[in-house]
């Protein structure tokens, strides 16, 4: 058997990263993607971070699986093929800013007039309307109005600080691959197609909320320390662990570990609920003596102990990590063009209906020809297209 | 209209955040969750963090719209009612540790022989086998491993930092719920059930891996770029903001912004690809000129320019929020025992099939009665066994 979404169709007109990533986790579940960019350079962000082969490294891991169509959507004659797409094709989705789709004729309505049951994806930075509807959205700066940044603030400097990697769209997009797959789920049951709205601003802070907005969940309730102090990050003799305690039995363990036998004594610290406010005296004492010991010797003894603890892996460390080796976590593919490149498989296992990677990312209009052809498009046709400059 | 998943029941074995959150969405969908617990204390995150009514602030936003059974699993007679909410379910999930639910006889197989087309989902923090799959996890553990923690290290100082919110668990469940989806879409069209495995790792590095990883994608000798996602925040005259360029056009409206058109032809600077490499060196003029502004000036300037930019908001900011606020992220509601409270609205706006909240997160077993009833147990044998201890 293949993937979940054999024999689902996406039309995918977004670019960078909100858009691209889900259409990915489709493609990985078997959807057949045909990525539609303008003549030309195409996506921006075929040209972020390490480039090789006029295709960045980002670019190529969130574009795998997907074939490529090139089409000037304002060349005369277009439109006429785009909805010759949308005919063949189950899911629209585009990111352009608000109103744009509509504006240029190919919005939810102009596709379902040729498509009924088509699921229209429409993915915004802040929403269609409101004060900053119009705004340029880029990832920092919806971490910042989201409170991502705000939420990782330095503690002692009250510094804002970036989550340092795409967070918001990634999150936006992987709320966007649930839109899109409940919205098939639908389909199928008999409720038909439907326009689907995603705002990278809501999704953020709707993934941010339940644990980073706990004090501002309970209305009126006083504030208590943020669940991020069970946080630990210490420094060993030769590196850094991370380590938390929760439970009675985790914070007995850590005191065991430790050979803190007085901390695991005294009443104040007796129970979870009384232990939250005390986080950061606990997490000196305990880090006082993480670093007289090897992080080997320190992930021994929590482990030992039952404490959850880790070494933390740099970006290099990565790759050699035992269990992601075990796990078999990372592909490497030799690519004519690109070299070898390696990337995550996809993530969810699916044992009867398997996600799979069945080929890199496309070149700007790579399938015109091919994608065109078979939704009907003879050779006459396409040659006399063509010399029109639809396909830049 | 209904959800997109009217009419799908899900049994939901799991606790804490990996498995809860990701059944919220589901919830939120329209399915019929039903939690089940052990008798007593139930879930773990019942307690954790700030707490009300004897429910903590976190659990009661990502268990809202399911409904608590209390069921003793190791008893034989708490086995067998498990087993007839199987037959009733189109869904189950869990997240113990490794092997725990075939031990216990509530795993894949237990549950195929009641149900055939039944979809299973086990999530697990490492995977089911390998060098740390019996390790306790809990999200720092994971952040560790699969790197956010290391990409998160502070530039000029090399100490790792965690990311302060439960980043990986939560993106264990944003994967979760697409496996879901996949599985149902599958069923729906295919006919089959499965088992389906997301291990909290893989979810993360898949997550964390196209921009965090870009210069360990290509292997070989692709040259390196500074890496993405180290955003810089500046200090304005009264505190921080995000000001972002990725377009050509956008650096441009950067220099008009800051007026400094003497930079705007700078070579090192004028092109993307360029810019990239540049980008500590624009970093440090930016930052001189932004200083001589307040925020809201200098969010003005480049808004006015077209240039991504917003103040950094604070967990009290966002609830105050115009764009959050226009958008009706947040819902305020009366938790019957926790009383006034907010809570996201879910985040993906269906056009014909809306997501919806419709109840709180419920006390330990508070629909037992209610949920056992319905697959056909008599008040004289709930009673029954209520008496015995089974439900607690």
């Amino acid at each position: 058997m293949s993937g979940a979404l054999q024999g689902v169709r996406i039309l995918d007109l977004t670019i960078n990263v909100s858009g691209p990533f889900a259409t990915g986790i489709l493609g990985d579940m078997g959807a057949d993607v045909l990525k539609l960019e303008e003549p030309g350079p195409g996506d921006l962000a075929r040209r972020y971070g390490p480039m090789r082969d006029g295709m960045a490294a980002p670019f190529a891991v969130m574009n795998r699986n997907k074939r490529a169509i090139a089409l000037d959507l304002n060349a005369p004659g277009a439109k006429d093929l785009f909805f010759r797409l949308v005919k063949t094709v189950d899911v629209v989705i585009q990111n352009f800013r608000p109103g744009v789709m509509d504006r240029i004729g190919l919005g939810y309505e102009h596709c379902r007039a040729v498509k009924d049951d088509i699921i229209y994806v429409s993915l915004s930075g802040f929403g269609e309307t409101g004060p900053l509807s119009a705004d340029r959205v880029y990832d920092p700066v919806i971490q910042a109005v989201s409170g991502f940044m705000g939420v990782q603030a330095d503690p002692v400097t009250g510094m804002p600080q970036p989550v340092r990697h795409i967070v918001c769209d990634k999150t936006a997009a992987m709320t966007a691959t649930q839109g899109i797959l409940a919205a098939l789920f639908a389909r199928e049951r008999g409720n038909g197609g439907q326009h689907v709205k995603i705002t990278m601003l809501d999704a953020g802070l709707a993934y941010l909320w339940s644990d980073a907005m706990s004090n501002h969940t309970y209305v009126g309730a006083p504030h208590l320390p943020e669940i991020s102090t069970l946080l630990n990050v210490a420094k060993t003799l030769d590196g850094f662990i991370t380590f938390i305690f929760v439970s009675d039995s985790e914070f007995q363990g850590m005191c065991r570990a430790l050979n803190l036998p007085d901390l695991a004594k005294d009443p104040q610290y007796a129970g979870p609920v009384e232990r939250m406010p005390k986080m950061k005296e606990l997490s000196a004492f305990a880090s006082e003596v993480i670093a007289t010991l090897t992080t080997a010797d320190i992930v021994a003894r929590f482990a030992k102990e039952q404490v959850p603890c880790a070494r933390i892996n740099l970006r290099e460390d990565l790759v050699n990590d035992p269990q992601i080796v075990h796990n078999k976590l990372i592909m490497e593919i030799d690519d004519p063009k690109l070299g070898k490149v390696r990337f995550p498989r996809p993530a969810i296992e699916f044992s009867k209906t398997p996600s799979s990677v069945r080929s890199m990312a496309p070149k700007v209009g790579q399938h015109t020809d091919e994608i065109l052809r078979e939704i009907g498009v003879s050779a006459d046709e396409l040659a006399t297209l063509k010399s029109k400059g639809l396909f830049g | 209209m209904h959800g997109c998943l009217h009419g799908i029941r899900i049994v939901d074995m799991t606790a804490n955040v990996s498995g809860p959150f990701g059944t919220a969405m589901l919830g939120d969908m329209g399915a019929d969750v039903i939690k089940v617990e052990a008798p007593g204390n139930g879930d773990i995150s019942r307690r954790y963090g700030m707490m009300r009514g004897g429910m903590a602030a976190a659990f009661a936003v990502i268990n809202r719209n399911k409904r608590g059974v209390a069921l003793d699993l190791q008893s034989a007679e708490g086995k067998e009612a498990f087993l007839k909410l199987v037959a009733s379910a189109d869904v189950v999930t869990q997240n113990f540790r490794p092997g725990v639910v075939d031990r216990l006889g509530v795993g894949y197989e237990a549950c195929k022989a009641v149900k055939k087309d039944i979809i299973y989902i086990s999530i697990s923090g490492f995977g089911d086998s390998g060098p740390h799959a019996g390790d306790s996890v809990y999200d720092p553990v994971i952040q560790a491993v699969s790197g956010y923690m290391g990409v998160q290290t502070e530039p000029g100082t090399d100490k790792p930092m965690p990311v302060r919110t439960i980043v990986c668990d939560k993106i264990a469940s944003m994967s979760v719920t697409q496996g879901v989806l996949g599985a149902l879409f599958a069923r729906e069209r295919f006919g089959m059930g499965q088992h389906v495995k997301i291990a909290m790792l893989d979810a993360s590095l898949a997550f964390l891996w196209p921009d965090a990883m870009s210069n360990h994608t290509y292997m070989g000798d692709a040259p390196r770029m500074p890496e993405m996602g180290i955003y810089h925040l500046p200090a304005s005259k009264d505190g921080y903001f995000v000001g972002f360029v990725v377009t050509d056009e956008q650096f441009q409206g950067l220099c008009r912004a800051i007026e400094r058109p003497d930079i705007a032809n700078d070579p090192r600077f004028v092109e993307t690809v360029s810019r990239q490499k540049n980008q500590k060196a624009l970093n440090v003029i930016f930052a001189a000129e932004v200083a001589k502004y307040t925020t809201n000036e200098i969010v003005a300037r480049f808004q006015r320019e077209k240039v991504p930019a917003a103040k950094i908001n604070n967990r009290v900011d966002i609830l105050s929020d115009p764009q959050i606020l226009h958008n009706g992220m947040i819902i305020e509601t009366e938790h019957p025992d926790a009383g006034p409270m907010r809570t996201p609205r879910p985040p993906i706006i269906f056009g014909e099939t809306p997501s919806s909240i419709r109840r709180h997160a419920p006390q330990v077993g508070a629909h037992t009665e209610e949920v056992l009833a319905e697959v056909g147990y008599s008040a004289g044998d709930i009673a029954a066994m209520r008496k015995k201890g089974v439900l607690g």
